[in-house]
């Protein structure tokens, strides 16, 4: 099998020789649904995404399980469905607007205050309601994120308008005189993120105040990384080299045992000196790894071999579970060990270095005994608080495992983030014939264009639980390129050239409505639809 | 990248006279923020400056070339003095109290941290920013360098930034 964009996909392939491009399975596609349903939930229903934890101070905080689920659906649509931008398009933008609803970022006028984190007691400072200016890393560097990404993969340029970022903190009860407003757009954001960055002399830029994570700070240095690429400049190069330079005064980016270091408590007027947190811990290397492997491929990928097997409890039956549980200090009496979805993150990273036995061995621990659930043909796993059932299985799903790092496992290919890093999308992706339109109830297993070939290739679904249904396909970008033949399971429905359609079954309808040749086909079953154009 | 930058500082010239971004108004300045006692990251940066208002030719004397301490309390002017006019005779150094050296460093949004040094136990390192700022004429920032770039690549886009006549 050869493509022409991202890496080949062996696993899913199906059909004989020649070109042909992998086929999602039904839990690949399942993810991307149960992604979409969230993403159209109304405002306030934030229904399989609540956790145990109040104050969205956890790792299954909105803030991130939106923030994953959009890097996840982004590498899907960049490796496995690249000509499916009608898949993904609104259901990304959809999850950007979700990140600015105040549910998900107004915790920060409360955890801006700080006080202490674990063993550290910490200053009081003052409430701040905006909350990407200063400090908030692990909020502002995903939104920075969602919205450049959006732009890479679609070059819609919506968040460049400004004020098109808005956090708005309108309480109905404050009256109407009084509110909070805080205006950006992608590029001022960016700007924000980067002096924050420069101004904390490149260690990177606090999660809640004083703490710096590494984990959170891989976030802004591939939003810079978007961000040049997009409007120019070298300014993920200057900060990864001097973020390398930071944490050499601390020994590094890995510890002694061969793990990632987590982070730094940086000094202040209760703590004379900066404090390194070098404890092993599994969803330090777990979740850094996924992250850092966009840019520096070599450690990633050392850390890996040397400290994966200390985190994964392998069973005889090839199901593989984790070790090294924990849960945010202070949280005892609230949550149960696992509740950080280290399954998750290991899976990611998992994923990332194209490990597949162990991304099989813990997504099959988890279909066996963390209870798959099928919904408006999105699959996903429930939330569950206990850590481990009668058995003694490892249960614990909490919501940014079920909702969104194993989906990001499933759908991720070897590398794939850092493919994305080093190779973002331009106008010759962006131009290429593509899927722009599909009925609500299909799900897209393929959506490849190869360029050499001159081939779109397009296989479609029933969602999860509808047996047959119809649907309108929108082809775009199909025009100006001669004469083509369009085929349903490999049978010719239709020819034409960039004035004429033709169809030649007599009975499918199609036809060019503006600059779209839409289609209208029965599913049931996979449909295989081509299109491809003679040779120029 | 432009509003997060106000560059305004008031501190005393490596020849012990007050100045303020206002002193220079009707040049470009161009600023770099380091520590004498450098060993690396300085002597780097200002001997590329210098490659670049070598290469500059006429347009380098409409641009006045600054280097701020950010360890004020060994870099005295004197100490400025012997410093630059030995290696870097095209720079002019500034310094000040503790607090105004804090101020400028802050309006610039530099970092500057203390540390230990280990190849001075007596004494201190003070890593910092290595960003290069061009002032305009009127003394607003006008755009900065970080030290990913080359000579010719800052050369080339200070030919750019100043090719409008100066006020």
């Amino acid at each position: 099998m050869t493509s022409t964009i991202g890496h080949p996909v062996a696993a899913g392939a199906r059909g004989g020789t020649g070109l042909q491009a992998p086929e999602l399975s039904d839990e690949q596609v399942g993810h991307i649904r149960h992604v979409d349903n969230l993403s159209r939930l109304p405002k306030g229903d934030w229904r399989n995404m609540a956790g145990p934890l109040p104050f969205q101070e956890d790792f299954s905080s909105y803030r991130y399980q939106l923030g994953y689920m959009s890097l996840a659906m982004a590498l899907a649509h960049y490796h496995r469905l690249p000509a499916a931008p009608a898949v993904f398009q609104g259901q990304l933008d959809r999850l950007i607007q979700k990140m600015l609803d105040p549910a998900a970022w107004s915790y920060w006028r409360d955890t801006s205050t700080q006080g202490g984190y674990g063993p550290f007691v910490l200053p009081r400072l003052p409430s701040r309601t905006d909350p990407v200016a200063v400090d908030n890393i692990m909020y502002s560097a995903y939104l920075q994120v969602m919205t450049l990404m959006y732009t890479m993969l679609f070059d819609d340029r919506k968040y460049e308008q400004p004020g098109s970022l808005a956090f708005d903190m309108r309480p109905v009860l404050w009256g109407k005189d009084r509110h909070e407003r805080f205006e950006y757009d992608q590029r001022s954001l960016n700007e924000r993120i980067y002096w924050n960055m420069v101004e904390n002399g490149y260690l990177g830029v606090a999660c809640e105040p004083f703490c710096v994570f590494q984990i959170c700070n891989q976030v802004p240095i591939l939003g810079f990384r978007l961000h040049d690429h997009l409007y120019g400049g070298e300014t993920a190069e200057e900060v990864t080299r001097g973020y390398v330079a930071a944490w050499e005064r601390f020994g590094g980016n890995v510890n002694a045992n061969g793990h990632f270091n987590s982070y730094v408590v940086q000094r202040n007027e209760l703590q004379p000196k900066d404090i390194l947190l070098d404890q092993d811990l599994a969803w330090t290397d777990g979740w850094l790894g996924m992250l850092m492997n966009m840019w520096r491929p070599e450690l990633v990928r050392e850390t890996y071999q040397t400290s994966i097997e200390k985190w994964l409890d392998r069973g005889d039956d090839g199901l593989i579970s984790v070790r090294n549980l924990s849960r945010m200090p202070g949280s005892d009496e609230l949550v149960e060990v696992g509740n950080l979805g280290e399954i998750g993150w290991l899976a990611a990273w998992a994923s990332e270095m194209g490990d597949r036995e162990v991304v099989d061995g813990l997504l099959g621990h988890a279909d066996r005994y963390m209870n798959p659930q099928w919904e408006n043909g999105g699959l996903h796993y429930p939330r569950r608080d206990d850590t481990y059932d009668e058995a003694g299985h490892f249960v614990a799903v909490p919501p940014i495992v079920g909702n969104a790092t194993f989906s990001y496992a499933r759908l991720n290919v070897a590398d794939g983030l850092h493919t994305v890093f080093d190779r973002p999308w331009t106008d010759r992706e962006r131009s290429r014939p593509a899927l722009t339109g599909i009925g609500d109830s299909v799900d897209v297993r393929r959506a490849w264009y190869h360029e050499e070939a001159r081939r779109l290739q397009l296989t479609v679904s029933p969602m999860h639980g509808v047996s047959d249904t119809s649907t309108e396909l929108a082809l775009s970008r199909v025009w100006g390129r001669g004469p083509w033949t369009l085929t349903v399971d490999g049978a010719v429905v239709a020819e034409g050239d960039d004035t004429t359609v033709v169809t030649t079954d007599g009975t499918t309808q199609l036809g060019r409505v503006d600059d779209e040749l839409r289609l209208t086909l029965h599913v049931h079953g996979h449909r295989d639809i081509e299109m491809s154009w003679r040779a120029a | 990248m432009s509003t997060a930058v106000v560059p305004r500082y008031a501190l005393v010239d490596h020849h012990g006279r007050a100045v303020t971004e206002q002193d220079f108004a009707g040049r470009y300045q161009l600023v770099f923020f380091g520590f004498t006692h450098c060993r690396i990251v300085c002597p780097a940066v200002l001997g590329k400056l210098s490659t670049v208002l070598d290469d500059l030719g006429p347009l380098a004397e409409r641009i006045q070339p600054i280097y701020v301490s950010v360890d004020p309390e060994r870099d005295t002017p004197e100490v400025m003095c012997a410093f630059l006019e030995e290696s870097y005779p095209r720079f002019l150094g500034l310094t000040g109290s503790p607090e105004a050296a804090e101020a400028a460093r802050s309006a610039f949004r530099v970092y500057a941290g203390r540390g230990a040094d280990p190849e001075d136990p007596e004494g201190y390192a003070v890593p910092h920013t290595a960003l290069t700022y061009l002032l305009d004429p009127g003394a607003a920032y006008l755009a900065h360098f970080p030290d990913v770039l080359t000579a010719d690549e800052i050369a080339a886009r200070i030919r750019e930034l100043c090719s409008t006549p100066a006020p």
